[in-house]
């Protein structure tokens, strides 16, 4: 993640302060790795959730809290808006941490050795098969876009740009990905 | 409801997340929340989707499109928090759902003291079977866009879709009335009757049709579905339909005595769901002819009268 946006872009900033639907999809999207760094390694005592379900919700709970009216107005610019989520962020993980206490009253269930060698072998499996399929690429073109837009999340715009494609092209190379994937994964996921 | 069975809609709804040029709203998003909660193996099925797609893009953490999606929901939910809620296909389906469920409790006051403990502790509406129809809009290049929470652009497609998981409900009927004149969707004149229906999920009907030219003046729509026991003529639909006193300025009421008078006029029974949608038609911005696009049904589409 580079920079701070909301404290180095002002016309972010005033417009994640009115509830624009554009700064917040924008902060959302620069401000996701911490957020996700904080519930995956936790801090303090805490070492993190790890049920893939508990993670999300909880990026999701934070990014909630943080867009509530009241606390996008309370911050001021001034200082760095990562500290300040990182504050959200703590609060809500106590919060959820708290409730877990309440009302699971069994001990938490660690994975055990065999979980963790199954989803190990899970892992090395789907990436070989990824590798596969990246392989089976014809064209240079279709691994670019792969990783631009499916991977990195840039813009048509800005991708059709720096590939140099128009951007009905670029749309008929997305489709073109986007049927090979969802044709990958029904023959090779069980 | 079968392991097998959520699976499978774990499987469309991840499908449906993934592909970008579908739309993915709340209402989707509630869904999945809902089965990966409820069920561990769907809760897997799904983070397995995810974990493979991302192996596929090469993504370390959440992919590109992953973050696009989940930054357009939270947005939804914070901005739909201080906003009029539109009005979704869902939201009548849950009405009716409701009111089924109070003509129930009317109609069965005693019952098996074994069912009525069994029943203890659930939540009412949780395991209550969903059935509602949905109307994308095809934008330029097919992206999708939700037209019964938004608004319609003259001239563009429409593709629909229903869900119904009541086993009882076996046809469907969808009609549009744009202003004052009517739009056949399912079924056309030359089909007749209502479409036989099965129980399914988010399923995509074979048919694409244009609503409102590009020429049509913005104005409202309404979009009528009809889940019924028996199938119904087009020719009692437009009976119906010419003998519909004019509505009023406010929509929920208008709404209500197209709905009345629906059902006294094709005699529908009480479990039969009627659902009705208004959404706007908006001027289309800069007149676009539609492309083909690849494996799409173009040979079904129906143009408007």
């Amino acid at each position: 993640m580079g920079g701070d946006l909301l404290r180095d872009d002002g016309r972010c900033r005033e417009a994640f302060r009115r509830g624009e639907r554009w700064a917040m999809e924008a902060v959302y999207r620069h401000y996701v790795p911490l957020v996700h760094t904080i519930v995956s390694q936790g801090f303090g005592g805490f070492r993190g959730f790890f049920d893939p379900t508990q993670r999300e919700d909880a990026v999701q709970a934070i990014f909630m809290s943080a867009f509530d009216e009241r606390a996008r107005l309370a911050y001021d610019g001034l200082g760095d808006y990562t500290r300040y989520l990182r504050g959200i962020a703590h609060n809500v993980c106590r919060q959820l941490l708290d409730k877990d206490r309440r009302f699971a009253r069994t001990p938490e269930v660690l994975p055990t050795e065999d979980d963790d060698l199954e989803l190990r072998l899970l892992a090395d499996e789907e990436r070989a098969l990824a590798r596969q399929f990246r392989d089976g690429l014809g064209e240079p073109l279709e691994r670019a876009v792969l990783d631009g837009y499916f991977g990195a999340g840039e813009s048509e715009e800005t991708l059709a740009e720096r590939l140099g494609l128009t951007r009905y092209r670029l749309r008929k190379v997305v489709a073109a990905l986007q049927k090979k994937m969802a044709r990958f994964q029904k023959e090779h996921l069980v | 409801m079968s392991a097998t069975r959520n699976l499978r809609k774990v499987d469309r709804l991840a499908d449906r997340f993934l592909d970008p040029r579908r739309t993915f709203g709340l209402t989707h998003d509630e869904l999945r929340r809902r089965l990966t909660a409820e069920d561990p193996d769907a809760a897997r099925r799904w983070h397995r989707r995810l974990a493979f797609h991302r192996a596929l893009v090469g993504a370390e953490r959440a992919s590109g499109l992953e973050d696009a999606r989940n930054a357009a929901l939270l947005a939804d939910r914070v901005l739909g928090a201080a906003r009029p809620t539109p009005r979704r296909w869902w939201v009548w389906s849950l009405a009716a759902v409701a009111v089924a469920l109070l003509f129930i409790a009317l109609r069965k006051p005693a019952e098996d003291p074994a069912e009525r403990l069994a029943a203890r502790g659930q939540h009412p509406m949780a395991t209550e079977p969903v059935v509602g129809f949905g109307v994308a809009g095809l934008g330029e290049d097919d992206l999708e866009y939700d037209v019964l929470g938004g608004a319609l652009q003259a001239g563009d497609w429409v593709r629909l879709s229903y869900t119904n998981e009541r086993a009882d409900l076996d046809h469907l009927f969808l009609v549009a009335l744009v202003n004052g004149g009517i739009v056949w969707l399912v079924p056309t004149p030359e089909d007749g009757m209502s479409l036989p229906i099965r129980q399914s999920w988010l399923t995509n009907l074979e048919v694409e049709t244009r609503v409102a030219d590009t020429s049509a003046p913005p104005g409202e729509v309404l979009f009528i579905g009809i889940f019924s026991r028996e199938a119904i003529s087009v020719t009692a639909m437009r009976r119906a339909l010419d003998t519909l006193p004019a509505t009023g300025p406010d929509l929920d009421s208008g709404a209500a005595m197209v709905e009345n008078h629906l059902r006294s006029s094709l005699a529908l029974g009480p479990f039969d769901l009627v659902q009705i949608a208004t959404t706007r038609i908006v001027a289309a911005s800069a007149p676009h002819p539609h492309p083909p696009t690849d494996g799409a049904p173009t040979d079904t589409r129906q143009e408007a009268p």
